[in-house]
């Protein structure tokens, strides 16, 4: 029983609560509001990284945002390698001979 | 019998209650112990083609009765086995059972090595070599084309580029078209500046940014489905229904980079769908150019994308024969549920038998 009302109270409480939430979540304001405290959130987060970095290259270590720089150049290889590897699968197919099973 | 019933209904509910605040506790302790993690995307498939983290799935079946096959396209955004959710709720399921021999492509978790990817990736070299691996595995020249979500979007490009491709008939299920109707449009329309930073370190924007935009169209979903989780806690069936669809609703992955900056201008900015400017390769394509069978299958309460940016798709392709399904349920309640177990994917089915031909 008062599972019920107190569900009942949450119903009635959501129905009158979520049209004003969800104005203001959906509006421009916050979403620039959002956009600044991102904003703000990655720059403190740069200069910590890039603080952090420092100290770690005094000492000739490398940081992890010189690992995340590599894992990208990684990345980026790997994308080349796929596309040229389809490259050459289509020329083959377009040749008439049987390109490599992927 | 008024008088005797009004006490012994009371004591009943009393009664019940306290069984089902017993069941809340021992589901609530096995739902923290992880006791009852529900088996997801468990039919089962072989892994037939990949590239990168894009894998091809084929499902088992020993009743194909139907041909061509049937190639599914997931979204970039989520998780594919929401199409395969449970055993009994299943997209993939059904599709089987009506004698279809079933594909996914399914994009897998993006990293570094994916942030490059643009729509020319998946429209011009994922999606033709899906296609030709499919039609080799299933010994056919065409496949029935399905894109769900976004992976809409890239049937649609897919096959406004190449209108030779060998595609049967082409669904697409909850697939925007007009961005300007859609939910998100503060986020689709950042600034390249504010796109940028959105972007992480590994060239992708980060899963919990894709979370945090879906779960900002309904912000109070979220603390709802708590309260009905705890008051509906006592039922085995509704906890393990509500962490299979609850898990995969927070279950979100990176989107590539390059995908999202051609999402802020070519697809929202410019709403290329729309306006007729969409670009792949540096080719124009038009949706136009489509012109096999087409099914498009919409929600009524789809509140990520509305009757509105998804209906418009009807007018866009060039098809002559198009079908329009639209339905009461939402997003997810179009391929999982009762609704879409009744409704949806039986309609879906009536149209790929129509455009099959039985095998015998």
């Amino acid at each position: 029983m008062s599972t019920f009302s107190l569900r009942g109270l949450y119903d009635e409480l959501e129905r009158r609560i979520t049209p004003p939430v969800e104005t203001v979540v959906h509006s421009d304001e916050f979403a620039a509001t959002m956009k600044i405290i991102g904003r703000t959130r990655s720059a403190i987060g740069g200069r910590i990284d890039a603080a952090g970095a420092a100290v770690l290259h005094a000492v000739n270590l490398p940081a992890g945002s010189d690992i995340r720089k590599l894992r990208r150049q990684v990345g980026d290889l790997d994308y080349e390698i796929r596309r040229l590897r389809r490259e050459l699968a289509e020329r083959d197919e377009n040749d008439g001979s049987p390109a490599e099973e992927g | 019998m008024s008088i005797v019933d009004g006490p012994r209904s009371a004591l009943d509910r009393v009664r019940q209650e306290i069984e089902r605040n017993a069941l809340r506790a021992r589901n609530g302790i096995k739902m923290a112990a992880g006791m009852t993690a529900p088996r997801l995307g468990a039919t089962p498939r072989d892994e037939v083609w990949r590239d990168g983290r894009a894998r091809l799935f084929r499902y088992r079946s020993d009743e194909v009765r139907y041909r061509p096959p049937l190639l599914i396209v997931f979204s970039l955004v989520s998780r594919s086995y929401i199409l395969d959710l449970t055993p009994g709720n299943s997209f993939v399921e059904h599709l089987l059972g009506a004698g279809f021999d079933v594909y996914m492509l399914d994009w897998g978790v993006p990293d570094e090595r994916d942030s490059a990817n643009g729509l020319e990736y998946y429209a011009d070299a994922a999606i033709p070599a899906a296609i030709r691996e499919t039609c080799r595995r299933s010994g056919t020249e065409e496949v029935n084309l399905l894109g769900y979500c976004f992976g809409g979007n890239l049937t649609l490009l897919h096959a406004a580029h190449h209108p030779d491709s060998p595609i049967r008939s082409h669904s697409v299920v909850a697939c925007p078209v007009d961005y300007s109707e859609m939910p998100f449009k503060s986020v689709l329309t950042s600034s390249a500046d504010d796109l940028e930073r959105a972007i992480g370190e590994d060239g992708n924007v980060p899963a919990d940014v894709v979370y945090g935009a879906f779960r900002s169209l309904k912000p109070v979903a979220e603390l709802t489905g708590y309260v009905d989780l705890l008051e509906r806690m006592w039922s085995d069936e509704y906890v393990a229904a509500y962490q299979a669809m609850n898990g995969w609703g927070t279950d979100h992955i990176p989107l590539p980079g390059g995908v999202a900056r051609q999402m802020a201008t070519m697809l929202s900015a410019n709403n290329g769908f729309m306006t007729d400017r969409l670009y792949l390769g540096g080719d124009r394509v038009h949706l136009s150019d489509i012109r096999t069978p087409f099914l498009a299958v919409l929600g009524e309460k789809d509140h990520i994308v509305p009757v509105a940016a998804a209906v418009p798709v009807m007018d866009l392709v060039g098809s002559a024969d198009k079908t329009e399904l639209r339905l009461k349920g939402g997003h997810v309640g179009l391929v999982v549920g009762r609704t879409a177990a009744k409704t949806t994917i039986p309609t879906i089915i009536d149209f790929l038998i129509d455009k099959s031909e039985a095998i015998r």
